[in-house]
């Protein structure tokens, strides 16, 4: 019984970190769509939303990734092993809002991944951790996901570029923006298929800790849907608050550059998504925004988004790593079982609350990075 | 351990070449596609009509490959 509540404790952990990353990353995905003038808000955010929940359908080679590449299931195994998942989690959430309190770069999926490293570290021991899993699965693909989109999305602007250069500009952004119905639509439900498979492995790590699922097993359906359900809610619900903000925000590109960025980045994270690489969605449609954003003038790219990627990329791990660690120190501290979870969300929530009421008294919006 | 890293690798560079290929062809598709409807409009008012349907087969035949590329794509996504 104490151990199933902690595992219904670490399944709702989970989804709410799924539906702050659809919250989150919702400005990313639609953001280029928006700028160029080739959808309104609200219809971007509603279709960005449904193709996230489709998404989420498509593939579970990066749930496959989270759950056993990261992480040895089976060194994790025993009495603490959801209270090292549950940690996990927390040090992702945890360094999610602390960044987003103070505008820091972050990557949702990078803090998720030192999460876990950290908390199993501690419990187990380096030992628990599938080393080569995470410099082959999580840390070269980092660094080269996002020079990938952006040297793809100035090869596709190129040939934009090239094959209708010359035509007259009307006629030419109609046929992006309508270009861009698809490519908006393709970075979307690519985003779905690689975002919210993250918390499908996470969950099944825990059902697998807990001894519901054996040690290779694929995410339940049950795990699919609630997974795709949270990341679709999370997008959703960012929107209203998007469409009084996206204006001042967004990057000022043509409806070309539009095009070729999100089709740079929606191949890149489908591709990756195929053989399993958690990416960081955001710094992947980063590198399409710059590489796209190249074709005109190198000055014309804000160089320093790729100076808060670099940020997030030293930064993220191991604060997560840290925070991870210390959370599952505290469910130690407190005698193991339940009680650590228990309390350590009562105090999140609480904590969570403050920081919303403080940030909104600043009257500062939310912006994602 | 060696290996699975360049097991791991391998993946990575075939992602690299499949963005590149697929973002190529369905960005040079899709920029036929709004060309040939430039040059169509420009055609159909200049009166010549010939060139306007040969311009109308561009747009769907670049359209028809632009969506066969996609389709093609979430095709193998979908069945890994």
């Amino acid at each position: 019984m104490d151990s199933h509540l902690v595992l219904v404790i670490v399944v709702a952990t989970a989804l709410v970190f799924n539906y702050t990353n659809g919250f989150r990353d919702t400005a990313n995905v639609i953001a280029t769509s928006i700028s160029t003038g080739a959808v309104s808000p609200r219809v971007a955010v509603m279709a960005a939303a449904i193709l996230n929940f489709i998404g989420a359908f498509i593939s579970i080679e990066v749930a496959a990734t989270i759950a056993r590449d990261i992480v040895d299931p089976a060194a994790i195994s025993g009495p603490s092993a959801l209270n090292i998942v549950f940690a996990g989690v927390v040090g992702a959430i945890a360094w999610n809002l602390i960044t987003w309190y103070y505008g820091l770069p972050s990557s949702s999926s990078h803090a998720l991944v030192g999460g876990m490293i950290g908390s199993a570290a501690v419990a187990v021991g380096s030992g628990a951790i599938v080393v080569g899993g995470v410099a082959g699965k999580v840390l070269i693909p980092a660094v080269i996901a996002p020079i990938l989109a952006l040297v793809v999305g100035a090869i596709a602007i190129a040939i934009s570029y090239r094959v209708v250069g010359r035509q007259r500009p009307g006629p030419v952004g109609r046929g992006f923006r309508l270009g861009q119905l698809f490519s908006g639509g393709l970075l979307a439900l690519a985003h779905g298929t690689n975002d919210a498979q993250k918390t499908m492995g996470v969950i099944t790590l825990a059902l697998v800790a807990d001894g519901i699922l054996v040690a290779g097993s694929d995410p339940p359906f049950w795990v699919v849907v609630a997974a795709a359900t949270a990341i679709a809610l999370g997008t959703y619900s960012s929107g209203w608050r998007l469409t009084r903000t996206i204006g001042s925000r967004v990057i000022k590109m043509d409806p070309a550059q539009g095009f070729s960025a999100e089709s740079a980045s929606a191949t890149v994270i489908m591709a990756s998504s195929f053989f399993g690489f958690p990416l960081s969605t955001t710094h992947v449609i980063s590198g399409g925004v710059m590489g796209s954003g190249m074709a005109k003038r190198l000055s014309a790219v804000r160089w320093g988004v790729a100076g808060n990627i670099a940020t997030a990329w030293v930064l993220t791990l191991p604060a997560a790593a840290l925070i991870g660690a210390l959370t599952y120190g505290v469910t130690v501290l407190v005698g193991g079982g339940s009680v650590g979870p228990i309390g350590i969300t009562v105090l999140a929530l609480a904590s969570f609350a403050v920081m919303l009421i403080r940030r909104n008294q600043r009257g500062e919006t939310v912006t994602a990075t | 351990m060696i290996f699975a890293l360049l097991d791991d690798l391998n993946d990575l560079l075939l992602t690299a070449v499949a963005s590149l290929a697929v973002a190529a062809a369905f960005t040079l598709a899709v920029s036929l596609a709004i060309l040939g409807a430039s040059k169509y409009v420009d055609f159909g008012r200049g009166g010549r009509s010939t060139a306007a349907y040969g311009s109308l087969f561009i747009v769907l035949l670049a359209s028809l490959v632009a969506l066969a590329i996609v389709a093609f794509g979430l095709y193998l996504v979908v069945t890994g």
